[in-house]
């Protein structure tokens, strides 16, 4: 019951968490990988991957309103399989993307600082964040909600980008986005973290409120993720597979920084900030998965952020190597784990519905059946 | 039936032979009887008027009784029997005037208290340009007083219990009967009666033992000096705990944003309220993060700073001997020297202290070198700041040092991870089955009425969600039905005319 509650999550948390998770790792390095695999037209497997990824997440939500992944009504067997392959492609995403943001946070805001400094300060935070819970991360995220709104919102009121539409033509579907979707496939397929949450009615709740909210989450998701992508080629165009972070070049183009210095501090916390809720979404689902072999919480939590921590310094150490691992064949383990779980996951839920649906309708049947016997025997007693 | 002897010598060595315990010997209805009062406690005359003429004079003879009591004595509190001696030295102790008379089935208790108390004033920490201005005292009954004028409806309950083994200090649960959660206001009963201490002097000891978590940096329990502020809070569902010898009410459920909610912000137009409870809350985040950023700024990202700003500080930093980070730690260990300073030192001598804190240790310690201006300049506006929520003042200030040190070893980033985990912190505390950073996470869109942005006040129709209440509704119409109203009777005037 207490695990219960440390995972309860209310609708609109999980709108917001579904939007840091698409979102926080696909403005980084991913647009210069796909100007450098599929040209000027990346945006068009970006849109589509990010879609397909919205989709499933909806999977998951049909899932979490009925219960977090491993109180479902299914035999503990598969919920073992289903730990073990969540706990790897979380390993995987934490290692790989943890290195990225690593690397991220000591170019762009550092004088080029060892990782080990920042990989420690960040899995500390995020070691806590994913021992708290899934309810604690969720409630973080809705804070830090209003940091990511207001450096969006810094970044929209003073930008001073030179767009050039030319830079996306020609349109054209080619093998090249097939290619470039595969070589990067890492980088998509984050919800399987979501799954040990559990999806409440939010107190107080309307309806239209969260349609709205809804609807905000694709819009806001598929503008940061895809309008970025093209904001990006618009700019740089070709140029782009030499920017090496699209999101803090885009950022640092306003009028302000002109004027004062460098003003794009507030989107790079911003994206700090998101950065922090993905890698904790990731330990979390390391964590829960752990906890359901072993059983102390904060122990397991704590293992499985220092070994993340030892991969990511001693293991990967720079950007080279992260590259490679992210488009070795474990992007095709992490990506199918992440479809095969949820799938199989949702798949499981509704044959046990079935079953209790099923079930349920005969014993009703079978106490009326009672009833009418009991009630002629009755008659039959007192007519003899 | 009580043998005077006999009670009298074990009340008498109950006290221990305490010099302030009186005893005034007589004899009533031929039997003898003595009053036990402590001296200072009780209103002479009407004592010497209503009780002790009325029955020295009293001719007859027979056992005292209540009866007989009641009959030839006035009092302005009903008298009662009290059964054994433990229970008579209690209400003595407590300042209850308290009759043994041979024969008598029990001890009788009179309530005539009158004893020195400071008068209802402005708190110091509480001070408003409109509104009220009277504030809590140290006695029980003129607190409950002060909330029972402001709250004149017969559902508003106080609940008293004795806590402390030596004080029995007179704690009172406040509540409005119907509108509070029952669940709640049994779980605070719940707690107050397992308080098991020798003595309470101050309600802070019994916020102590109502927090949830103890070794939390934020207050889990919520403190006013101002009987509107509490009868506000207690009209929004919350449940009141004055203590006998404090003039701080205590409050619960306690979340973070009433950390930012002041009394006079509902007694202003709603505009100037929403721009003020903004401005507190950039206050508070300047004030807590500006020194650390501050020094991780000129440790680890002076890129960061503006050209014209960047030369400046080069300028001022050039021959500071300490490091960015020990210089600001300086800086913080005196400020906060001062502040304490500031509220312990005589008045007399306040004048000249002012004139070394601000010229000798402001302007000769710049001069000298030994810090930098802009140093000084962050510290005190920040300091300056943190006054704006009085109420976390001992949290905020050790945050700020930790931001620092952390800003000096970690840059931005550390700054940013670390408030990220005090944020994940306040996220997971409940106060009392509450979230304690409710209504913004999770986020309940009807509260944030009295949010940062303040709405009208004809638009508080229902308390608010994240406090559980008996009764939703607060009022019955809201401006559009007021409007509605309005406008139905101007029809109606329009067609007689």
């Amino acid at each position: 019951m207490k695990e219960d509650q440390l995972n309860k999550v209310y609708e609109d948390q999980f709108l917001l968490l579904a939007f840091v998770t698409i979102v926080t790792f696909k403005v980084v390095m991913l647009p210069q990988y796909f100007v450098k695999a599929a040209s000027n037209n990346g945006y068009m497997i970006m849109a589509f991957l990010v879609i397909v990824e919205m989709m499933m997440m909806a999977v998951v939500y049909g899932i979490t309103k009925n219960g977090s992944l491993l109180q479902l009504d299914v035999p503990k067997w598969l919920k073992g399989v289903f730990a073990i392959l969540v706990f790897s492609s979380s390993f995987i995403k934490s290692t790989v993307l943890g290195s990225e943001g690593v690397s991220y946070i000591s170019t762009s805001i550092y004088d080029n600082v060892s990782w080990i400094f920042i990989t420690l300060a960040l899995l500390a935070t995020c070691t806590y964040l994913a021992h708290k819970g899934g309810k604690v991360i969720a409630r973080s995220t809705q804070i830090f909600f209003w940091i990511m709104a207001f450096a969006l919102l810094f970044f929209a009121m003073f930008s001073n980008v030179n767009l050039n539409l030319l830079n996306l033509m020609p349109f054209k579907i080619s093998g090249e986005l097939a290619v470039a979707g595969d070589r990067y496939l890492m980088w998509f397929g984050d919800f399987t973290p979501l799954l040990f949450i559990h999806v409440c009615k939010s107190p107080n709740r309307k309806k239209y409120r969260l349609a709205l909210w809804t609807v905000l989450t694709v819009i806001g998701t598929l503008v940061c993720t895809v309008g970025l992508m093209i904001l990006f080629t618009c700019t740089f165009g070709g140029a782009g597979e030499l920017i090496g972070n699209a999101f803090i070049n885009i950022s640092s183009l306003n009028k302000i920084s002109f004027m004062i210095g460098s003003a794009d501090l507030p989107t790079v916390l911003a994206w700090l900030v998101m950065c922090v809720t993905k890698f904790s979404l990731l330990l979390y689902a390391m964590t829960e998965c752990a906890k359901f072999f072993f059983g102390n919480r904060a122990l397991v939590a704590a293992i499985c952020g220092a070994v993340v921590c030892v991969v990511i310094c001693y293991v990967i150490g720079n950007l080279n190597t992260n590259y490679k691992w992210a488009t070795s064949w474990l992007r095709y383990y992490a990506f199918f784990a992440e479809f095969c779980v949820t799938i199989a996951a949702y798949i499981a839920m509704r044959i046990s519905q079935r079953k209790k649906e099923k079930t349920t309708p005969q014993t009703k049947e079978a106490q009326n059946a009672q009833a009418d016997t009991s009630a002629a025997q009755s008659i039959q007693g007192g007519n003899a | 039936m009580l043998n005077y002897k006999e009670e009298y010598d074990k009340i008498k060595n109950e006290f221990c032979g305490t010099c302030d315990l009186r005893t005034i010997e007589l004899t009533v209805c031929g039997r003898s009887a003595c009053f036990f009062y402590i001296d200072g406690y009780i209103d002479t005359l009407l004592f010497e008027d209503n009780i002790l003429s009325p029955l020295k004079a009293l001719q007859g003879d027979g056992a005292v009784t209540m009866d007989m009591l009641n009959e030839n004595t006035q009092m302005t509190t009903p008298i009662q029997e009290i059964p054994d001696y433990v229970k008579a030295v209690s209400e003595i102790s407590a300042g209850e005037i308290v009759l043994l008379a041979d024969g008598a089935e029990s001890f009788f208790r009179y309530s005539e208290k009158k004893y020195q108390l400071r008068a209802v004033a402005e708190p110091p920490v509480s001070t408003v340009l409109r509104g009220p201005r009277e504030g809590f005292i140290e006695d029980l009954k003129t607190n409950m007083f002060l909330i029972r004028r402001r709250l004149a409806s017969p559902k508003l309950n106080f609940e008293i219990m004795n806590v402390g083994k030596y004080t029995q200090t007179k704690i009172a649960v406040c509540f409005l009967d119907g509108v509070a959660d029952p669940k709640i206001v049994d779980r605070i009963k719940t707690q107050i009666e397992k308080i098991d201490i020798d003595g309470i002097v101050e309600s802070s000891y019994v916020s102590r033992y109502l927090e949830e978590n103890k070794f939390s940096l934020f207050s889990h329990v919520g403190s006013s000096e101002k009987p509107d502020t509490v009868v506000g809070k207690i009209l929004e569902g919350r449940v009141a705990i004055l203590v006998d010898g404090s003039p701080a009410v205590l409050t619960l459920p306690f979340l973070m944003y009433e950390n930012f909610q002041m009394s006079e912000d509902y007694y202003i137009k709603s505009y100037r309220a929403s721009m003020v409870r903004i401005v507190r809350l950039f206050a508070l985040i300047f004030s807590i993060l500006m020194p650390g950023i501050y020094v991780a700024l000129q440790e680890h990202h002076y890129q960061l700073f503006p050209i014209k700003y960047l030369v400046s500080v080069l300028g001022q930093i050039t021959n500071i001997p300490l490091s960015p980070l020990l210089e600001m730690l300086f800086v913080l260990v005196i400020f906060e020297i001062l502040n304490e300073t500031s509220i312990r030192m005589p008045r007399y001598v306040s004048m000249a202290l002012s004139v070394v804190g601000a010229i000798i240790l402001g302007e000769a310690a710049v001069t000298a070198g030994l810090f930098s201006i802009s140093s000084v300049i962050i510290v005190a506006i920040s300091t300056v700041g943190l006054y704006c929520i009085p109420d976390e003042i001992n949290s905020s200030s050790i945050l700020r040092f930790a931001f620092v040190a952390v800003g000096g070893v970690l840059g931005i980033v550390g700054i940013l991870l670390v408030m990220t985990g005090v944020l994940a912190y306040l996220c997971s505390i409940n106060s009392y089955g509450i979230a304690y950073m409710s209504p913004f996470a999770p986020s309940l869109i009807h509260d944030w009425q009295d949010g940062p942005i303040k709405a009208q006040l004809q638009e508080f129709g229902e308390r608010p969600y994240s406090v559980p209440t008996s009764n939703r509704t607060r009022q019955r119409t809201t401006i559009e039905q007021n409007q509605n109203k309005s406008q139905d009777e101007n029809n109606t005037q329009n067609q007689e005319n």
